[in-house]
């Protein structure tokens, strides 16, 4: 089958077919390091990351979940793998340090421009979400809230307290997303006092925001 | 502003001498002649000869001398009769029509003196005052009398006094020399002067309008203040605008006619300043008599003026129309006190009881009615006082809309209201009905929400059919009515469930026929009503489907052939029978005498099981329940319905008490005695003990619990109903704004209710979640319709 991405990568690359292939010799062989089977599993993914010389609990290895292209946590697939190297152009353990130090890190923690942050944020609640279930446990939710958005924005805190206080309900996606633009949008609990409840939001911000208005 | 110049001499620097000389002698001649016409000896005059002079004077560049020696000759002569005509006259003991006598005939004089004058200056007219832009002659002549004359302080103030006296008078309704009034006017009036605007227009004003008219509205003014201080202190809207009306007739009627035209808006617009403009609120706001109080007099003749006045200061009546709105909701929210307090006791006994039962109902009833006739006041009160306006018409709309839709329960209340009147369709003359039909859909427009209402009327409308049997003409014409307003989607089930009356009656008919064609009559009749199962309200269907009794064999057999009959018309409909719907007949003789029984199916049933038993057994009630299948409370309901109320005491029980236990025994009474020959058995409610006329007999108001219940139901729909509209609206638009969304959701779901901001919010998150709707990369606030 004709991959319009790959072909475009080798063109702008400079790099024909063959090398493409080369190269996915290579990464192979990194993956394997790890794993045997097509997947690799935790103590896999643990070893992994540990050679790239980061902790499991990194907030930046989201990041990296998200620029190789991983699905689900807990398990990353060769061909996922292979296919998400190619495209940042890595082939090895130190290739991929290197791209963390240069690419993945700045970007992530640029104060300037959140706009890779937010990628990540967004890609986390497929990432860590397990099952068919569309919403993310409340529980799960919050772990990732505290590891990404505590240290980012003020109301966090507030947010993580009401959601577990009140609201005591799994996350949907859209909640989790609005989330980010809304923390983002009203840093102090003084700024909700201009928030509009028949805005977009959506209404578990509004009984968030009329909650924490009530409490004042 | 004066157009007389300055006298500019222009005097030729050759021959001074000998023509100042020239002009002297000739001006004499001139000067003489001007003295004997004012003495009126015009006669002797040699036209020939001062027309020369003139003549002469202008030829030798004298018109500016000639021009203002005349015009000093005039005002020596102007300044002479004050002294010596009017003057005199200037004392409050003269009459003060003999005074204006006396200045017109001395303007009537001098005019025609001065027409004389420039009679034989025609030459001086043509050439210096033409070239010299200075007026002619006969104008200057006007000017003079004017200025010299009635511009002198002393005249003008003792003349404007005098004037306007008289006008007094006339206010105080005396009369005055109406002849010497209007020729003075009329004479202000003429005097002109022409200006020249600094825009370059030429502008013709009189001396009425630029010194007397100021002066009558100022004088007025005062007149009118000195009415309006004593008016308010009345501290009465209803005196305010009465005295008003009639002295703004007055003035229009007396004083208007004395004065020019020109000077009636000024009055007019004085008067508005005057009472209105600043009081007029004021006013509205008296106590205790302000215009609310008016509107809840229906005190026709000061509403009207209150609306006539009020739209002299603003055309859009904003102050009236919040007062009225005030009154009206403060009226109709006064009757919510009937839905609370309890309902005064009824004389006649037998009303009470039913008062008792249906409390709410009739609550309801009594609110509606009186909203209505209120309403109809109103509408008289439109008529009369407010020119039918559909501005005001609007205002008393909006204040019924918010008092109606700020009671919970309106749409129940107004379809019970309907209800009544269409059960006692076939009592009522015609135009009442069609007025009960009328004021229920007026009340109906109220309310915002019509899917409420619906619900509601669906509900009513089926215990109607299901016990009247026959489709009222009330209920064909409202139905049809409901779907010119609502639109077909919202009358469909009501429609469906009238054809099924209309189908089931033409059915029974055929079933007869069939009958007899077979002759299979067995003494049992059955006429049995078709319900289509999606159209008619599910509780109905649903409270006794569940129920599976067994019927006598001989209604069973009828039944059977029923179905028979039906599978032959209709292959493959499938039949449920739902017993606890319908109500059977049954003769018998107690006592000797003929009864006719009506009860609801299952006590029909119960009934039946005595017809095999011996004339003083009994059955228990386990065998009762045994032979029926009816379930306990069912069958404890329908039988202390026939144990109970004396008037259809028809059986008695063992021992005799109002609670049924498996043992008790009961008989047939053979004591019963009625005078009626039909005995309408009425369903005994357990709760209450009291009686109702039959199950389904009437529609009643809902209990608190079956309020939620429905509301509920409602509220389930409404989420579907903003859920398709939002699917609808995104489906044409791909790509919509937060806000557009919901005031599009909105507009396209209002005529059914009024849809909750809040809840179009949640339906929309649903429908994120569901994968149906996303927001946008690059505006959250912006959401896309994924197909």
């Amino acid at each position: 089958r004709f991959d319009f991405d790959n072909a475009m990568n080798a063109f702008l690359t400079d790099k024909t077919m063959s090398d493409q292939k080369q190269d996915k010799i290579i990464i192979e062989e990194t993956f394997r390091k790890y794993s045997s089977d097509k997947e690799m599993d935790i103590d896999g993914i643990i070893a992994f990351i540990s050679d790239l010389g980061l902790n499991v609990e990194d907030p930046i290895v989201l990041a990296l979940s998200y620029c190789i292209k991983s699905s689900k946590i807990g398990a990353i697939n060769k061909d996922e793998f292979v296919k998400g190297m190619l495209e940042i152009h890595c082939k090895t353990i130190d290739d991929l340090k290197h791209y963390l130090e240069t690419v993945i890190k700045p970007n992530f923690t640029s104060t300037e421009d959140d706009s890779f942050f937010k990628e990540v944020y967004r890609f986390t609640f497929g990432f860590v979400k397990v099952g068919v279930q569309r919403a993310l446990p409340l529980d799960t939710a919050v772990d990732y809230w505290r590891l990404l958005l505590v240290d980012r924005f003020q109301l966090t805190e507030s947010w993580i307290e009401f959601s577990e206080t009140q609201l005591k309900k799994d996350v949907s996606k859209d909640t989790w997303n609005m989330l980010y633009e809304f923390l983002k949008e009203y840093s102090s609990i003084e700024d909700l006092k201009s928030y509009d409840a028949t805005a977009a939001w959506p209404s578990t911000i509004d009984k968030y925001v009329s909650y924490v208005l009530s409490e004042e | 502003m004066s157009t007389i110049r300055p006298r500019t001499k222009i005097k030729p620097p050759k021959k001074q001498d000998k023509t100042e000389k020239d002009f002297n002698t000739t001006w004499e001649t001139l000067s003489n002649a001007i003295d004997e016409i004012f003495k009126r000896n015009s006669s002797k005059l040699s036209y020939e000869q001062l027309y020369r002079a003139q003549y002469v004077l202008v030829l030798w560049r004298m018109g500016a001398q000639l021009y203002d020696k005349t015009a000093d000759k005039l005002r020596d002569v102007l300044s002479a009769i004050i002294k010596t005509r009017i003057m005199p006259l200037m004392s409050s003991s003269t009459d003060s029509s003999l005074f204006l006598q006396e200045i017109l005939t001395v303007a009537n004089e001098f005019s025609i003196a001065v027409r004389m004058i420039s009679d034989i200056m025609i030459y001086c007219d043509r050439v210096y005052s033409k070239e010299a832009r200075r007026p002619i002659i006969s104008d200057m002549g006007l000017y003079m009398l004017r200025t010299y004359v009635l511009s002198v302080p002393e005249v003008q103030r003792y003349l404007f006094n005098c004037l306007l006296s008289q006008i007094n008078e006339i206010r105080r309704g005396r009369s005055i020399d109406l002849h010497a009034f209007n020729a003075m006017i009329q004479f202000m009036q003429s005097l002109t002067v022409t200006s020249i605007t600094p825009g370059g227009a030429t502008q013709v004003s009189s001396y009425y309008e630029d010194e007397f008219e100021p002066e009558v509205v100022r004088a007025s003014a005062d007149y009118y203040s000195t009415i309006k201080d004593t008016l308010l202190q009345k501290h009465d809207a209803s005196v305010y605008f009465a005295e008003l009306d009639s002295t703004f007739k007055q003035e229009e009627r007396d004083v208007f006619k004395l004065l020019a035209e020109s000077t009636h808006p000024q009055l007019i617009a004085t008067q508005d300043q005057i009472f209105f403009q600043e009081n007029l609120e004021d006013v509205f706001n008296f106590s205790p008599v302000g215009l609310q109080h008016i509107i809840s007099l229906f005190d026709y003749t000061s509403a009207r003026l209150a609306y006539q006045f009020a739209g002299r200061v603003d055309l859009d009546r904003v102050s009236f129309k919040q007062h009225l709105y005030n009154a009206v909701y403060a009226e109709c929210d006064s009757y919510k006190s009937v839905l609370v307090d309890p309902l005064p006791l009824v004389d006649d006994g037998t009303a009470r009881t039913k008062v008792k039962t249906q409390e709410t109902t009739h609550k309801a009833f009594i609110w509606i009615q009186k909203l209505v006739t209120y309403k109809r006041k109103l509408e008289t009160l439109l008529e009369a006082s407010f020119d039918n306006s559909n501005d005001v018409q609007a205002t008393i709309d909006e204040a019924f809309i918010s008092v109606i839709n700020s009671t919970r329960r309106a749409p129940e209340f107004v379809s019970l209201y309907l209800d009544d009147g269409i059960r006692r369709s076939d009592k009522l003359p015609k135009e009442e009905l069609s007025n009960i039909i009328e004021t229920g859909l007026s009340m109906f427009k109220y309310l915002k929400d019509a899917d409420l209402f619906q619900t509601y009327y669906q509900k009513h409308l089926a215990k109607r059919l299901l016990n009247q049997r026959v489709l009222t003409e009330a209920d064909e014409l409202l139905i049809l009515k409901l779907k010119d307003l609502q639109g077909v989607t919202y009358a469909h089930s009501m429609l469906k469930m009238c054809d099924d009356v209309l189908i089931s009656e033409v059915n029974k008919a055929d079933f007869e026929k069939y009958q007899a064609s077979n002759s299979m009559a067995n003494g049992f009749s059955l006429s049995p009503l078709l319900l289509r199962e999606p159209f008619w309200p599910t509780y109905l269907l649903d409270m006794t489907k569940r129920e599976q009794i067994r019927f006598p064999d001989e209604v069973k057999e009828l039944m059977e052939r029923f179905e028979q009959f039906y599978r032959n018309e209709h292959d493959g409909r499938v039949l449920n029978w739902v017993a606890g719907l319908g109500s059977g007949e049954i003769s018998t003789i107690i006592n000797g005498r003929t009864y006719d029984i009506i009860a609801p199916t299952f006590g029909m049933v119960i009934l039946l099981q005595f017809n095999d038993i011996e004339e003083d057994g009994y059955l228990t009630i386990d065998e009762l329940e045994e032979r029926t299948n009816i379930g306990q409370e069912d069958l404890s309901k329908h039988l202390l319905s026939m144990i109970l109320p004396p008037r259809t005491r028809i059986l008695r029980k063992e021992p005799m008490n109002s609670t049924i236990s498996g043992t008790d025994r009961v008989f047939l009474n053979r004591e019963f005695v009625s005078k009626q020959r039909k005995i309408r058995v009425a369903l005994v409610t357990p709760k209450s003990g009291a009686k109702s006329n039959n199950e389904m007999a009437m529609n009643q108001a809902e209990t608190e619990e079956e309020h939620e219940n429905t509301l509920s139901k409602v509220n389930n729909a409404r989420e579907l109903a903003v859920d398709a509209a939002i699917i609808r609206v995104m489906k044409a638009n791909k790509s919509m704004h937060h806000t557009a969304l919901v005031m599009e959701v909105i507009r396209q779901l209002t005529r059914h209710f009024e849809p909750d901001v809040i809840i179009i919010k949640k339906r929309v998150e649903v429908l994120i979640d569901k994968d149906y709707l996303e927001r946008s990369c690059e505006d959250a606030s912006v959401y896309q319709y994924k197909a």
